[in-house]
């Protein structure tokens, strides 16, 4: 048995490297990519508590999540294959278009 | 480990018009196949039958309080209200929408369908009595809004829009549901009520809770344009095709807004002193940055979307001042900001002709010679905007800061009344545009019926419930009576 403070210490990292990876990275995959580790580490994050709680209902949690996440994905990704063919390129500095 | 798991049956009548809605978006993606290319509209008015249709069915669930799906989802005359005002957002959006999207070349027929599957979410927020179903409506606004948002997927700036909307509309629904996360890890439940039991119990005084107040404070702040969430509004509701500005502008945030207000009130009620001090901070930095940048703006859109922020700062006053009062001038706000604001985009949609995006403040000029109607219904929807008699936004402002008066918050009273003054300003440039300059050239505008129609009425009842108010407050106090039996 995992204690908890094991499992939420590296839930904890996970999101820290994916929160990272969403601000730091100029490329649109890679920061969709740190988002969907940021996701994953609340579903372990809820597993991990679920079982010291021995309450199933963060599991179902991390189910729906996971759902979700991959509607994100596929929404996330048509917008970014469209955004693609309007300037063929996916460097998020590049799309300064609208600001101020 | 080795939980049993006992699933009850639950109250279907309860969720009739989430059902209704879904079933009515489903509908429309299929119908759309069935409708030749370039009778697209016929979706849409379709669309509108079908909300007026889901609207009608949900209105006589108004005195029902039923609590289903485990204490997951309540359905009381507050969320029922909030519905409707969601379903009237979607048929005022529809009416402005028909003849613009043909004009931006994407008269297609998921528009309405993804507009129906926007609400779907919404009306899941405003009934979720469970933080898991707050997320799981949020993003299923969110996800329909983000496709709205790059609807015009020639177009560099509608695209870019959306991309940065999705970016962070996802990365801060990450840090919201760390926030569940930890809830759930604290209380064992993310039920509001659980949530508010457990903190009754134990005491106010656990750094993890303190800290799943502020992360969830972050995730619903982002769809409320809160400071310091904002920066994505201004970028997206300019980038979005204007009737998608003229729905984020207003139905999302209000869903958010109700959604932290159940949140706030139901499950952290205890722990107020908190998060009081922290919505104060927020209420008044979203006021401020809102109308102080607004000042500079010289695109409508981009103008109006500052001073929704602003406006979600007034809002926030209403939950801050957490008494009748308050909750009422809030529900009164939330029709009264849907008038109002929704009619100024439509006016921008009004100036749209060929090759004239007509959200520059340079095509407003001389309005007042070309247009005297359309100027003197855009000029109201202004003085609505700024809170001046005899309007809807007046009386609404006047409940929100008398609330919140009542409630003892004289400083950020003073504050949102600065703000309304700075408003004035920017506000007026566009009167003063219209009405002080002459016309380049006449060009005639190409508004369809439809169009027109939601234009004048809803500068009629911007009007109309300025003066007599009743109507509007009566719906507002039923729809806080679950709150204060």
């Amino acid at each position: 048995m995992v204690p908890l403070s094991h499992v939420i210490i590296y839930a904890f990292l996970m999101f820290a490297i994916g929160m990272f990876g969403a601000l730091a990275r100029r490329n649109v995959f890679i920061v969709l990519m740190g988002i969907e580790l940021m996701l994953n580490a609340v579903n372990i994050a809820l597993v991990g508590f679920s079982s010291y709680l021995g309450n199933v209902a963060g599991q179902i949690m991390a189910i729906f999540i996971i759902t979700v996440a991959a509607g994100e994905a596929a929404v996330g990704l048509a917008i970014v294959l469209s955004i693609f063919r309007n300037r063929l390129t996916v460097n998020i500095d590049s799309f300064n278009l609208l600001k101020w | 480990m080795g939980a049993v798991v006992n699933i009850p049956i639950p109250n279907i009548s309860a969720i009739v018009p989430e059902i209704l809605a879904t079933a009515l978006a489903c509908f429309l993606l299929i119908f759309d196949l069935f409708v030749p290319k370039e009778k697209k509209s016929i979706v849409g008015i379709a669309a509108l039958i079908g909300c007026i249709v889901v609207g009608v069915v949900t209105f006589g669930y108004i005195n029902k309080h039923v609590v289903t799906f485990s204490g997951m989802f309540v359905l009381d005359s507050f969320s029922v209200i909030l519905k409707e005002l969601f379903l009237l957002c979607d048929i005022i959006v529809i009416l402005i929408s028909l003849k613009y999207l043909e004009m931006e070349g994407v008269s297609l027929g998921e528009y309405y369908a993804l507009l129906v599957f926007a609400t779907v979410g919404m009306m899941v927020m405003a009934s979720a009595n469970d933080l898991i179903m707050v997320y799981l409506g949020l993003e299923t606004m969110a996800l329909s809004v983000y496709a709205l948002v790059g609807f015009i997927k020639l177009s560099e700036k509608s695209t870019e829009a959306a991309l940065k909307y999705l970016l962070m509309g996802v990365f801060i629904s990450g840090i919201f549901l760390f926030g569940i996360a930890l809830v759930y890890g604290v209380v064992g439940s993310t039920q509001l009520p659980e949530v508010s039991a457990y903190i009754k119990e134990h005491g106010l005084k656990n750094p993890v809770l303190l800290m799943a107040i502020i992360l969830i404070a972050a995730g619903l702040g982002l769809e409320i344009a809160m400071v310091p969430f904002h920066f994505w509004a201004p970028d997206v509701y300019e980038g979005a095709p204007t009737s998608v500005t003229a729905f984020i502008s207003v139905a999302p945030k209000v869903a958010a807004i109700a959604a932290l207000f159940r949140v706030y009130i139901e499950a952290f009620n205890l722990m107020a002193p908190y998060w009081t001090t922290l919505l104060w901070l927020l209420a008044a930095l979203t006021m401020t940055v809102g109308n102080v940048t607004a000042v500079l703006q010289n695109n409508v859109k981009r103008l109006l979307a500052y001073s929704s922020i602003a406006h979600a700062g007034y809002m926030l006053l209403g939950i801050l001042a957490y008494n009748q009062v308050g909750l009422e001038a809030l529900a009164f706000y939330f029709f009264a900001y849907c008038l109002m604001n929704i009619g100024a985009f439509a006016v921008v949609i009004y100036l749209k002709r060929e090759n004239i995006a007509g959200d520059n403040i340079e095509d407003f000029r001389g309005l007042a010679q070309t247009h005297p109607m359309l100027a003197l219904v855009m000029v109201i929807f202004l003085l609505s905007l700024t809170g001046i008699p005899p309007t809807v936004g007046f009386v609404g402002k006047f409940l929100l800061f008398s609330a919140a008066v009542e409630a003892g918050y004289y400083w950020l009273v003073a504050i949102a009344v600065l703000n309304s003054v700075i408003s004035l300003y920017y506000y007026f440039k566009i009167a003063k545009v219209m009405y002080m300059e002459n016309p380049e050239k006449r060009v005639p505008f190409a508004a369809s019926i439809p169009l027109k129609v939601a234009v004048f009425a809803l500068g009629i009842f911007t009007v109309v419930f300025g003066l007599y108010p009743h109507p509007l407050i009566n719906l507002a106090q039923l729809s806080i009576k679950s709150f204060f039996g």
